[in-house]
């Protein structure tokens, strides 16, 4: 029971406390689950990560029933996803019920420091669980490539991790 | 029959949005209108709302927009039609971990890869000003040098640009 709660209230925590969507909440399951929990490695945040965004669906959704499933089965995944929607919903239904419109400069400039601060902490992430993944030669240059196929080519990260998938295949393939 | 409609809908845009919240609002505006049309004013209303709420950004936009068509009840059912394709895909991804793993080598280098370009693809929109500068900067060191959570760093950052910026404005 105590397992299920601590699930729950971690998702809901990210849930409530991150503005950015899914994405911006990579560095808070990485902080949260791997270096305060030690739930799991690097490593298996990056197959969870990768999980997220080759499916097709809302990111944070994926990751919290990869998470919950990963703890404590399909009840874990249920709660845990149940957490992460439950401040949008709840949020979202009374600023809907009560305001129609946010707009102040307040709020205006709350959104200015925390986008600045999301694209820091996502690039830390991106840094961190980089230097646990990428080990040679080849593996730097799928991550470059794949960079610049979402960057400048405007890929769907979906096509990037099947290509990626594939290539690993064959190259498993050849290398027996 | 509104709720099974907006159900069904919403699971269609959790099915086939590929690309997190962002990518997928332009279907989540026709998926809308083929439910109760909605005007653009208040789709951008919901674009804004959806991106300066916390939590994921589908999963505002979808309880907003099923909020606009039938109320509380048509926010929930669209919610939970939006993240249900989610939960099915991954949940049976993940109990096959096991046989997928050994095929993710490749896989992991461009997740890498797919985070960096999310990272610059924010900084692009979120670094337009001295104070936007600093907070990253800042962020990024407190993460490194210290054990603080992100959620803090983000709540400060947003205090104080409610404070500093909004204070100017």
């Amino acid at each position: 029971m105590k397992e299920y709660l601590n699930l729950f209230v971690s998702f809901f925590k990210i849930g409530l406390f991150t503005i950015g969507g899914g994405l911006a909440m990579i560095p808070m399951f990485q902080r949260e689950f791997v270096e305060k929990k030690k739930w799991m490695k690097d490593e298996e945040m990056v197959d969870c990560l990768a999980v997220a965004q080759g499916l097709p669906g809302v990111v944070a959704v994926n990751v919290a029933t990869y998470i919950g499933n990963f703890r404590k089965g399909m009840a874990g995944a249920l709660v845990a996803t149940v957490g992460v929607i439950l401040p949008s919903l709840v949020i979202i239904l009374a600023i809907a019920s009560f305001l129609n419109q946010v707009d102040s400069p307040y709020i205006t400039g709350a959104l200015i420091g925390i986008k600045g601060a999301a694209a820091g902490l996502i690039g830390y992430s991106a840094i961190t669980m980089g230097k646990k993944v990428l080990k040679d030669y080849l593996m730097w240059a799928v991550c470059i490539v794949s960079f610049l196929l979402v960057f400048l080519l405007n890929v769907s990260a979906v096509w990037v991790i099947l290509a990626a998938l594939i290539l690993g295949i064959i190259l498993k393939e050849v290398r027996k | 029959m509104i709720y099974l409609n907006l159900f069904i809908q919403f699971f269609k845009v959790g099915l086939f949005g590929f690309g997190g919240g962002l990518a997928m609002l332009p279907l989540i505006y026709q998926t809308i209108n083929q439910v109760v049309p909605m005007a653009e004013d208040a789709f951008a209303n919901l674009v804004g709302i959806a991106q300066a709420t916390p939590g994921p950004i589908a999963i505002n936009a979808a309880t907003y927009a099923g909020f606009s068509a039938s109320g509380v009840l048509g926010g929930i059912v669209a919610t939970l039609g939006v993240a249900l394709p989610a939960f099915i895909l991954t949940s049976i991804a993940a109990s096959h971990m096991d046989r997928i793993r050994p095929y993710l080598t490749l896989v992991r280098p461009a997740t890498i890869g797919l985070i960096a370009a999310a990272t610059v693809i924010v900084a692009k929109g979120a670094l337009t000003s001295p104070f936007a500068i600093a907070a990253c900067l800042i962020s990024v060191i407190l993460m490194a040098k210290t054990k603080i959570s992100p959620i803090y760093i983000i709540l400060a950052s947003g205090v104080l640009g409610a404070l500093i910026i909004g204070g100017i404005m």
